[in-house]
């Protein structure tokens, strides 16, 4: 005999509304079925009424907490169908925003995964260590999480050499920080019975379920999207993928923490590369053809479609985030596991629902 | 044993909240506040009203007026860097709670007469 | 008329569509995402798969009334970007997974096939 459970849509651990029906028998969960819709805006209708530079404000409001990448994905699509080539100040700006918001929202991750087990000091921790960030994109662009650094044709605004010296400052700061939550990650006691041998997914089906981001990096599959032909500028810096083999709950948690220290070295080495001069270029006329930009987000991997008419309007902006890839591999893990782990299965694909249901 | 230094350590720290309606941030210079409009050189062409995306300031010739949705307005600057007047400037100070909604201004533009024709 | 369009391979019918799918299934390549658009009274399908950073597109087009076949017996990460489209173009696709019948995003009292 099976009970039906609402996972519902208001959980205190879920950062946005998404409801799961799951079937248990006796405590272990035998099915799940998900169920979206709460938070649908129709952004995709925009492009018929606001013009392409426009949209970029639009695009940027998708997500809060991974905002730069989308509003640099949307700019870098649409100077493909101009076929313009930025300077490489612009570039390098937009290097450094995009590593700033992956510090910030990997250290927001750790704060709430870390509610999910019951552990509030450290969720209390993280948090403050990451109101440092915030103070820094505050001081730099304007904003704590919306900062629209980047436009069509470039940047949007440079940074003067007092706010290179607050970012290497946060730099420093930041880092023994990191260093203290991650050996009470990796080496605690408690924490280690909790995580360790849950929800894992081999590398053959981590591959065919379509995942993407550090939940396929965590299960042994090499594939990060900063090392491909568009985003070369990452290879002038010395990036390197973090991997790792085991699959299960633990193994994503490692994977997200090497990726921070990555972000700091990254953030560092742009700084002392970034080259004098111009930080955009003109734009003129309008945009015609199609075009496909992809990008690697802190959750994953984000694909933008745009196709332009010849008119100030876009004809259609199509956009596939990660999180859309990553719910299909939950129905294919949650079965098998006992209901008081399910919020820690949930939150360790890193849901962004209002992402998913742009 | 890193969690039990760490907490030991914050017993001994002050705390990292501030109280808040006694103890106020003064805001950063960079912060954007609010849009402030000075309308001593405004020549009433409309570029601003052409670039805002949320569509939150309308412009009217007939009546000679400026008038902006404070609650619509998302602090974008496109207004700020296309006036070609300069008429535009973002402050750092935040707009309060119980602001009015609209802002209405009145532009003392001088009709500049026209040229005579030559003859 | 367009002058930069991305490289795609054409596919005439159903039962070519899902020959073709399993092939690139069975050659390791990963479903990444589905794009539709309107175009002269039918719609225009894009499939997206990747392989080692590099892509494959094949273009479909689906005639008016005509009721596509879904690939979620191939891949199941397929099911919820098809059941968005039936939702937002009004589409029907036959042999899906899991069928939530138009009702993913939309309420019994909202506009109906936004997008077409």
């Amino acid at each position: 005999m099976t009970t039906i459970i609402p996972f519902g849509p208001q959980h205190p651990v879920l950062p946005e509304p998404v409801s799961l029906k799951l079937e248990i028998d006796n405590d272990v969960v035998v099915g799940a079925l998900p169920s979206l819709g709460y938070v649908h805006r129709g952004l995709e209708k925009f492009v018929d009424t606001k013009d392409y530079n426009q949209t970029t404000y639009i695009c940027e409001r998708i997500c809060g907490i991974c905002s730069a990448i989308h509003g640099i994905t949307y700019t870098r699509a649409v100077e493909k169908l101009f076929d313009v080539e930025i300077p490489e100040r612009g570039q390098y700006l937009r290097v450094i925003f995009s590593e700033l918001n992956r510090i910030h929202s990997h250290l927001l991750w750790l704060g709430l995964f870390a509610d999910g087990f019951g552990f509030e000091s450290l969720f209390y921790e993280c948090w403050k260590y990451r109101e440092t960030v915030l103070d820094v994109l505050e001081r730099t662009t304007g904003n704590r999480v919306i900062h629209s650094c980047s436009k069509v044709g470039g940047a949007s605004k440079d940074l003067t050499k007092e706010h290179i010296d607050l970012i290497l400052k946060m730099c420093d700061t930041v880092e023994p920080q990191v260093k203290d939550l991650e050996k009470v990650f990796v080496n605690n006691y408690s924490v280690k019975q909790r995580l360790v041998g849950l929800a894992t997914m081999s590398k053959q089906l981590a591959y065919e379920a379509g995942t993407v981001g550090p939940t396929l990096r965590g299960s042994g599959n090499h594939s990060d999207l900063r090392e491909s032909a568009d985003w070369d500028i990452y290879k002038d810096l010395g990036f390197k993928a973090a991997v790792e083999k085991d699959g299960d709950c633990y193994a994503r948690t490692k994977v997200r923490i090497n990726e921070l220290y990555e972000s700091i070295k990254l953030v560092r080495n742009a700084i002392s590369k970034m080259p004098n001069g111009e930080i955009a270029t003109p734009i003129k006329g309008f945009p015609t053809g199609e075009a496909i930009m992809r990008a690697e987000q802190p959750r994953g991997e984000v694909i933008y479609y745009v196709k332009g008419k010849g008119t100030k309007n876009l004809e259609r902006l199509k956009i596939r985030t990660p999180t859309f890839a990553n719910i299909p591999s939950l129905l294919l893990t949650l079965p098998g596991i006992k209901l008081a782990d399910v919020p820690i299965v949930v939150l360790t694909i890193d849901p962004c629902i209002s992402c998913t249901e742009r | 044993m890193g969690m039990l230094n760490l907490i030991l350590a914050n017993v001994s720290r002050k705390p990292a909240t501030r109280l808040y309606p006694f103890e106020i941030r003064a805001p950063f210079e960079e912060f954007k506040g609010r849009i402030v409009f000075n309308p001593e050189n405004c020549i009433l062409c409309g570029i601003c009203q052409k670039k805002c995306p949320p569509d939150a300031i309308k412009v009217t010739k007939d009546e000679k007026k400026w008038e902006l949705n404070v609650f619509r307005c998302i602090m974008c600057t496109e207004c700020v860097t296309g006036c070609p007047k300069d008429c535009i400037i973002i402050s750092n100070e935040r707009a309060k709670t119980g602001a009015k909604e609209y802002i209405k201004i009145l532009v003392p533009k001088v009709d500049t007469p026209k040229a005579a024709p030559p003859k | 008329m367009l002058e930069n369009t991305i490289e795609a391979t054409e596919i005439k019918n159903g039962a070519e569509l899902l020959k073709t799918v399993e092939g690139l299934k069975n050659d390791g390549y990963r479903y990444a995402t589905m794009i539709c658009l309107k175009a002269n009274d039918g719609h225009d399908f894009i499939y997206i798969f990747d392989k080692d950073y590099k892509l494959k597109n094949l273009r479909y087009f689906v005639k008016p009334g005509e009721k596509p076949k879904s690939v979620s017996g191939i891949y199941l990460c397929a099911l919820l970007i098809e059941n968005e489209y039936q939702d937002l173009f009004g589409l029907t696709f036959e042999g899906l997974a899991i069928d939530f019948k138009g009702h993913l995003y939309l309420t019994p009292n909202s506009p109906k096939a936004p997008l077409a």
